[in-house]
């Protein structure tokens, strides 16, 4: 097997163990208060005691804990859909279901913001390294700073008060319009679909762009000491030329990596921004999810978060070993 | 003894000590403006009780009463005064961040040295477990763990430090390796120091700046994190922070009563704690490693 | 038309609606719902989204009989209904010629099939706590229009409890349904209900719903609802003000923000419609009866004569709301309340005085202690939430009479967990219960109390509360059917529970919904009962201007918006390539 072979290998591996390391404690936590979930679904429908104990014979609680745990286990890895259970809010429907239904929502708000703000952020990060000290290099410090210093939600309420409530130029909330009755995927659709997911994205690429843009900057500045650098602008090639291409390429990495580190933040911040616009996302299940107390669908949203940020993580690392040929042999 | 000790003293003043590292914070613009604001902020929370004009759980006036002379910042639904709520929510943010770095810094520290001097499968086991903990979706396991627990300061402070240790931890095993290969180290424990010597009073103490700089965006990490956790109703109800204040304007449409202020105000107050705790971060990275400094020295 | 000929037939107090221009608009709800509607299959229903699935199903499935507000029944698929003296068989006359959506008869073997249903899954039968699958012994269909009820012992509540609890379903559709408990819904499902769903999909969070041309009253004035599913956050107020929905349901705190505005109407009711019937919502605070000291009598009415319930009412509910009763039933039900109930005026020195006589000290801290000198600082659980509102005007209220009171936050888990096994002061309970006073009377009485630290899984002994006479009252309450005898049992029940004091009722919570005064005119003051969504809508003929149906994508937004993102990339692109050329 080729030293490649072997980095993707332990790469993915680590990628595995993480994995099961989050599938334990996604199962054991729940576990740790002794409350039968049951009690609760009955309490809330005021269910009599036999409903009670049929209930808990079909979801399975009164088998002891290891069996359950290998029955979890069975069930969300050798199972394709994975079988998550069924939610007790929405009984019998099963929480993979929920969730293939909000999971694009959420996938196609993050990923949107997420490449606009990698973009911008990394345009704004080669400018402000180019001219370091320079006005956009100062601004783009001071709004990293007051960006990470924010809940990401927070901006969220701003702008939707400012421009839904007060202006008026975007809608409150939601993805589509209630009165939109055109088929999924015409035209008037998606134009409804982006309409609705502007000032969402448009939070979560306010909250992350000055982040990348630091990044590439400090970057930049870290690469213009090496020596290749300093020897090629010896040799009189153009500055920006210079930024451009060495600059670019290999400031880009950090980049690439902190998208990946980041992700699980974006998507953290994602959920609560959804919240706030009540966008029919993961983050939106989940809040309501926690709100009903439905705890196989919150185990189920962890999973697949999970898998989510893992399965990006793995992605970044492969694209990352493929851009910078270095570290392919650590 | 002594004599080694002095001289590992002035090797590590020369790196950056803390006398120096406090007086060049002093005398960089962002540290002085980064110091004056948190001073500003503790005496707010130290001070809660005198400066507050109700008690934050007193029904003190009619609901919804706009922002006056007598009220601030107006009065909520029960009729309760914000501003009184904004100023004891100071304290208990200020109290759930500080105690929070702690936590983050004294686990993430711990692990980080040990992980870095230790070696081997010590540092190999350690470091996988933390490879795990910064993939797993932090803000969305601290819902999910504060949901089981149940709301409340406790459960908001123990999901925090978990979920924030793991990168402080990973920074200073590196920053331990790179300490350790240098030649004062070695030399240490070639003389035969012992390791907990070496441990605690070289390596210790050249990563104070780092240290120091890192519990400083903690605190910001936790105030954010709890105001992310109280918005969505897993914080306390029956003690302010200003993330709960939020969560009270969120759900009681504020804007419709009282106007922007009591909505915006709580993240106002945030973003100035996390600035002022960013410059202080920042004035401290700029002594340590001036290269990334925007101040153009 | 038929509609309000209907009402006023079913109801003398109706006056007759002003506004029957016809309509052909789209009457947009939005309906807080805890997540998406995934489900409709019409015996499931689950936890917190149960209302919601009950308000959007109750458009296409409907019941055998409607209930006002005041408990009073009228006809609904059943146009008449008669039992027997002792309670034991029941008869329900359906309308004739009535068809369902697709033109199927809809007649006696659709009932009959319906709760056969029922008694073949039992698990089906206790949506929303009317159980009846063990009451009957067989069901009949007479005729074509008629159904008869055999029951196995007499039950006098099964009026309510079959005709307002239980959907009617189509047999032509259901009896092709293999597995009836993975039945989840069709895109269109075939209605007996005034509404038909157009191609519903599971998870979508926008239902379009268009009038039945079958309907039993002829086809609805309005023509088309879309209603959507907001979450709990949504900002209602702003949506209704933008015109992004003409009808939803503010909480207190939001339509108290909204008064004043005067391109918004609100309308309220004293209860929450569930299938055919309200639902009220109810705030209760339990004590653990069987544990120390709010096993005293006394000590339980010190408590309530601390709590200020008017104040409850008005800043915990804005005013929207009354101040309950202590024989328990809603003020909806007045014919039921004897008068001279006992009632425990707010009085905080009576309350500190009442504690005194037992014994309780003044401690050194100003706060009473046990008559054994050891503090006593009793913890009121809830959830959070809007619950903390009222706990803290009750912290307040029972601080002023001496008692250290304090609120715990605690999950829903900790919450059952402490009602099963009967370990915790006091716990703030939020329920919902039907007008009929069977059902409230008898929600928190038992026979026989579980011993404090044994499960108790049946939350009617979660009080641990039981007396004899009341039981009796009850039960037999059930075997006779004259309102006098009925009266007087349910009567002598509440005299017994409100001077036990097992649970002090704290308030009857209303229902508020506010509209668009620019798009629905005529609600409050065609229903001054408060009729409300599903019903009010169609009962009420509201004007529906088609001009404002709707706010179509605004496309100029759209563009601008593009256009800017696009502006921004474009400097930047520009910014870096001017350095590179």
């Amino acid at each position: 097997m080729s030293a490649y072979g072997r980095f993707l290998l332990r790469r993915a591996v680590y990628a595995v163990i993480t994995f099961f390391i989050a599938l334990v404690m996604i199962f054991i936590i729940p576990r740790l208060v002794a409350v039968n979930p049951v009690d609760i679904i009955a309490a809330s429908q005021q269910l009599p005691p036999s409903a009670i104990r049929q209930l808990t014979v079909e979801f399975g609680l009164n088998k002891p804990v290891y069996v359950q745990f290998l029955l979890y286990l069975k069930n969300v890895i050798l199972t394709f859909p994975p079988n998550l259970g069924f939610s007790y809010e929405y009984y019998p429907i099963s929480v993979w279901k929920l969730i293939s239904i909000s999971l694009p929502w959420t996938l196609f708000l993050v990923g949107t913001s997420v490449a606009i703000s990698a973009f911008l952020g990394t345009m704004m990060g080669l400018y402000a390294g180019m001219n370091r000290g320079g006005i956009l290099d100062r601004m783009m410090s001071y709004a990293a700073m007051t960006t990470q210093s924010l809940p990401y939600f927070w901006i969220a309420i701003v702008l939707q008060i400012l421009l839904a409530v007060v202006l008026r130029v975007f809608p409150i909330g939601g993805a589509i319009s209630i009165t939109d009755v055109s088929p999924p995927y015409s035209l008037p659709w998606i134009q409804d679909v982006v309409y609705h997911a502007l000032l969402p994205m448009i939070t979560i690429v306010i909250a992350t762009t000055p982040v990348y843009s630091i990044i590439m900057r400090n970057t930049l500045v870290d690469i213009v000491r090496e020596d290749y650098m300093v020897a090629a602008e010896a040799k009189g090639l153009k500055k920006s030329t210079l930024y451009n291409t060495y600059g670019l390429r290999n400031g880009i990495l950090p980049v690439v990596s902190l998208i990946a580190v980041h992700f699980g933040y974006v998507v953290g911040g994602a959920l609560l921004v959804e919240i706030v616009f009540s966008y029919p996302g993961v983050g939106t299940l989940l809040f309501n999810a926690i709100l009903s107390h439905d705890y196989p669908l919150i185990q189920g949203i962890f999973f697949i978060l999970a898998i989510t940020v893992i399965g990006a993580n793995f992605i970044a690392d492969v694209i990352y070993s493929y851009i910078d040929p270095r570290i392919r042999y650590t | 003894m002594t004599e080694s000790r002095s001289r590992f003293a002035r090797l590590f003043h020369t790196e950056a000590g803390t006398d120096t590292v406090l007086l060049r914070l002093l005398h960089s613009k962002s540290g002085l403006v980064g110091i004056f604001i948190l001073a500003a902020l503790s005496a707010v929370a130290l001070l809660s009780s005198f400066i507050a004009p109700y008690s934050p759980y007193a029904i003190v006036a009619s609901p919804y009463l706009p922002p006056s002379q007598s009220h601030l910042l107006g009065t909520d639904g029960l009729g309760r005064d914000i501003f009184s709520q904004m100023i004891y929510g100071t304290r208990l943010s200020l109290e759930i961040g500080f105690v929070s770095a702690v936590g983050i810094t004294v686990i993430g520290t711990v692990v980080g040295v040990v992980s870095g001097f230790a070696g081997s499968y010590v540092d190999e086991a350690l470091m996988r477990f933390v490879d795990v903990m910064l993939v797993i979706p932090s803000i969305a396991f601290m819902i999910f763990v504060a949901t089981i627990m149940g709301p409340g300061v406790v459960s908001v402070l123990t999901v925090i430090i978990v979920f924030g240790w793991p990168p402080l931890s990973r920074m200073i095993r590196s920053q331990t390796l790179s300490i350790k290969r240098r030649g004062f180290v070695e030399s240490a424990v070639v003389s035969g120091s012992p390791r907990y010597y070496t441990l605690f009073r070289v390596i210790l103490p050249n990563m104070t700046s780092l240290i120091v700089a890192n519990a400083m965006l903690a605190v910001i990490y936790a105030i954010i994190a709890d105001a992310s956790l109280a918005f969505i109703g897993l914080a306390s109800t029956n003690s302010y922070s200003w993330g709960s204040v939020l969560y009270n304007a969120q759900i009681e449409g504020a804007i419709y009563h009282n106007g922007m202020l009591w909505i915006t105000l709580p993240g106002v107050a945030i973003a100035i704690t996390g600035i002022a705790m960013t410059l202080i971060a920042r004035a401290f990275g700029d002594i340590t490693d001036p290269r990334f400094s925007t101040e153009g020295r | 038309m038929l509609s309000t000929a209907f009402f006023v037939s079913a109801s003398d107090r109706a006056t007759a609606s002003t506004s029957t221009t016809s309509t052909s608009g789209t009457l947009t709800v939005g309906i807080v719902s805890p997540g998406a509607i995934t489900n409709l299959n019409p015996w499931l229903a689950g936890g917190q989204s149960a209302i919601t699935t009950d308000q959007l199903r109750g458009l296409f499935y409907i019941t055998l009989l409607l209930q006002a507000p005041n408990g009073t029944l009228m006809p609904q698929l059943a146009q008449s209904w008669s039992s027997n003296a002792n309670a034991t068989v029941y008869t329900f006359n359906l309308r004739p010629n009535m068809e369902w959506s697709d033109g199927t008869p809809l007649n006696a073997s659709d009932v009959v099939f319906s709760f056969n249903v029922l008694l073949q899954n039992p698990l089906f039968d206790t949506l929303n706590g009317f159980l009846v699958a063990s009451l009957i012994k067989k069901v009949t269909a007479l005729n074509s229009t008629a159904v008869r009820f055999t029951l196995v012992h007499p039950f006098s509540p099964f009026l309510q409890y079959a005709g307002l609890g239980k959907y009617i379903v189509p047999a032509h559709v259901f009896s092709q349904v293999s597995n009836l408990s993975n039945y989840t819904g069709s895109a269109n499902p075939v209605s007996d209900g005034p509404y038909m769903l157009v191609n519903w999909s599971a998870g979508a969070t926008v239902l379009h719903y268009k009038a039945n041309p079958h309907f039993y009253l002829g086809k609805p004035k309005i023509e088309n609802i879309a209603v959507e599913l907001l979450s709990p956050t949504a900002n209602i107020p702003a949506l209704l003000q933008t015109g992004e929905i003409t009808l939803a349901q503010p909480t207190p705190s939001q339509v108290a923000g909204l008064k004043g505005q005067s391109n918004i109407g609100v309308s309220f009711s004293p209860g929450v419609s569930i299938l055919s019937t309200y639902f009220d919502p109810a705030g209760l605070l339990m004590f653990d009866d069987a544990l120390y000291p709010y096993n005293v009598t006394l000590v339980r009415q010190a408590i309530a004569t601390s709590i200020n319930r008017t104040q409850i009412v008005d800043l915990a509910l804005n005013s929207y709301g009354t101040a309950g009763s202590q024989g328990q039933l809603p003020t909806s039900l007045t014919q039921w309340i004897p008068p001279n109930l006992p009632n425990y005026t707010f009085n905080p020195a009576k309350a500190r005085a009442m504690l005194q006589s037992i014994g309780f000290k003044n401690g050194t801290n100003g706060y009473l202690e046990f008559p054994n000198g050891t503090a006593w600082q009793p913890q009121i659980m809830d959830t959070g939430g809007s619950a903390s509102s009222v706990v803290s005007v009750i912290v307040q209220n029972l601080k002023a009479a001496g008692i250290d009171a304090s609120e715990s936050v605690v999950t829903i888990g900790s919450i059952v967990k402490g009602l099963q096994y009967g370990n915790f002061d006091m716990i703030l309970l939020g329920t919902s219960r039907p007008p009929i006073p069977d059902f409230v009377l008898g929600v928190f009485v038992t026979n026989s109390v579980t011993p404090v630290g044994t499960q108790e899984l049946d939350y009617h002994g979660w009080a641990r509360w039981s007396n004899a006479t009341v039981w009796n009252d009850l039960n037999q309450a059930r075997n006779v059917s004259s309102f006098t005898q009925q009266y007087n049992l349910y009567a002598n029940a509440q005299q017994i529970m409100a001077q036990q004091e097992p649970l002090v009722t704290l308030y009857y919570a209303q229902n508020i919904w506010a509209y668009s005064n620019a798009t629905i005119h005529g609600w409050s003051k065609v229903a001054p009962q408060g009729y409300q969504f599903p019903q009010a809508p169609l009962l009420m003929a509201l004007g529906v201007p088609s001009a404002s149906s709707g706010s179509p994508v605004n496309t100029t937004y759209l563009v601008i918006g593009v256009i800017a993102v696009l502006a921004i990339i474009g400097v930047a692109v520009y910014a870096v390539r001017k350095r590179k050329g």
